[in-house]
């Protein structure tokens, strides 16, 4: 049993290790060779949990062996286009200006209720809307809208948009996230007159606090403060 | 780029480790089976000292590397093959020509496929 502990706490720490080495793709998006990884890691590391008879190595060794040959195959993809279409596949068009590619759909196996699905997924209802339907590799279907069905942008409506600033959080649950601060060129003194203003003794008291770069300030107390 | 060379590091250790552990399984069952064949034919011209030096010195060997061996087989390769070391060991403390024959082919037989297992052959590959 204490060999059974001993060995996933190791084999967790080795296997988040490993994804987190292998990137944040892996979590969303997986090519096909990434969801073969995926899957072989946390297969392999079952088999020395299940048998405490079959040393660790079992499950470690070939673990290694394939996150290193996917990181290195990855950087290798990302150097060479035609090694890149071979392992990840291309992107098929499963829909041609408004018309389905049935020699497309018939090789990737996708059936016109799929395509439906995928479609209703993403709120599109009528299929004659859409220009473009393309099948990624990561088996995910991207969809171009007929410009007179895509959605309105300022630009289409002729209407200046101001661009947006992204506001970053300087308390999360009443702690002061200091590099947040001098992101923004700020500091403590200036964080504690804007509490002050807002009639907060305690930083402990705040909940969250965002500011944007144009000083937009965010604020919510705990509700235990209020 | 860190990740791509930590990775190509991780791949040569491991190449360089699976490489050195055929190098060390060899080199011991080379001398195991030197020793094994050396007191067999002891044991045959009925010399039961020198047969008996000689198991005990293969055992000696054997129990020495059991942690190195539990690290990289599988236990129960690991444990049958120590059970076939004392079935020799019985074999010679008892003096029987006979059952020194049979144990030794037993053990020999288990100390191979692990050479087998270990080797990187078509037969041990698929």
């Amino acid at each position: 049993m204490a060999i059974s502990f001993v060995r996933t706490l190791i084999l967790y720490v080795l296997i988040v290790a490993a994804m987190r080495i292998m990137g944040k793709r892996q979590m969303g998006e997986l090519e096909p060779s990434e969801l073969v990884v995926a899957v072989l890691i946390s297969d392999l590391a079952a088999i020395p949990l299940q048998d405490t008879g079959i040393p660790l190595l079992y499950g470690i060794v070939p673990a290694l062996t394939l996150v290193a040959c996917e990181i290195l195959v990855s950087a290798i993809v990302i150097k060479n286009i035609r090694l890149r279409a071979f392992i990840c596949g291309k992107p098929n068009i499963l829909v041609k200006n408004g018309e389905i590619v049935q020699s497309e759909m018939k090789k990737n196996r996708f059936t016109l209720d799929e395509l439906g699905v995928e479609l209703r997924k993403q709120g599109i209802s009528d299929i004659s809307t859409v220009q473009y339907a393309i099948l990624e590799t990561d088996g995910t279907l991207s969809i171009l809208l007929y410009p007179d069905s895509a959605p309105a942008t300022p630009k289409l409506l002729g209407i200046k948009a101001e661009p947006e600033e992204y506001p970053v959080i300087v308390i999360n649950e009443g702690r002061i996230i200091g590099q947040n601060l001098g992101v923004l060129g700020l500091d403590r003194d200036w964080l504690m007159r804007e509490l002050k203003n807002r009639q907060v003794k305690n930083v402990k008291d705040v909940y969250i606090m965002s500011v944007t770069a144009g000083k937009k300030i965010f604020f919510l107390k705990k509700e235990t403060a209020r | 780029m860190k990740k791509e060379i930590l990775a190509g590091a991780i791949f040569l250790v491991v190449i360089l480790c699976v490489f050195l552990n055929i190098f060390f399984i060899n080199k011991m069952m080379d001398e195991l089976f030197e020793l094994i064949d050396s007191s067999e034919a002891s044991a045959m011209s009925e010399d039961w000292i020198s047969a008996e030096s000689s198991a005990e010195k293969a055992a000696e060997i054997w129990k020495k590397n059991e942690k190195y061996t539990h690290i990289v087989l599988r236990h129960s390769e690991v444990n049958e093959t120590s059970e076939a070391f004392f079935n020799f060991l019985e074999s010679i403390y008892t003096k029987d020509p006979g059952s020194v024959k049979g144990n030794t082919r037993l053990l020999k037989s288990r100390l191979q496929e692990i050479i087998d297992i270990e080797s990187i052959t078509v037969g041990s590959v698929f």
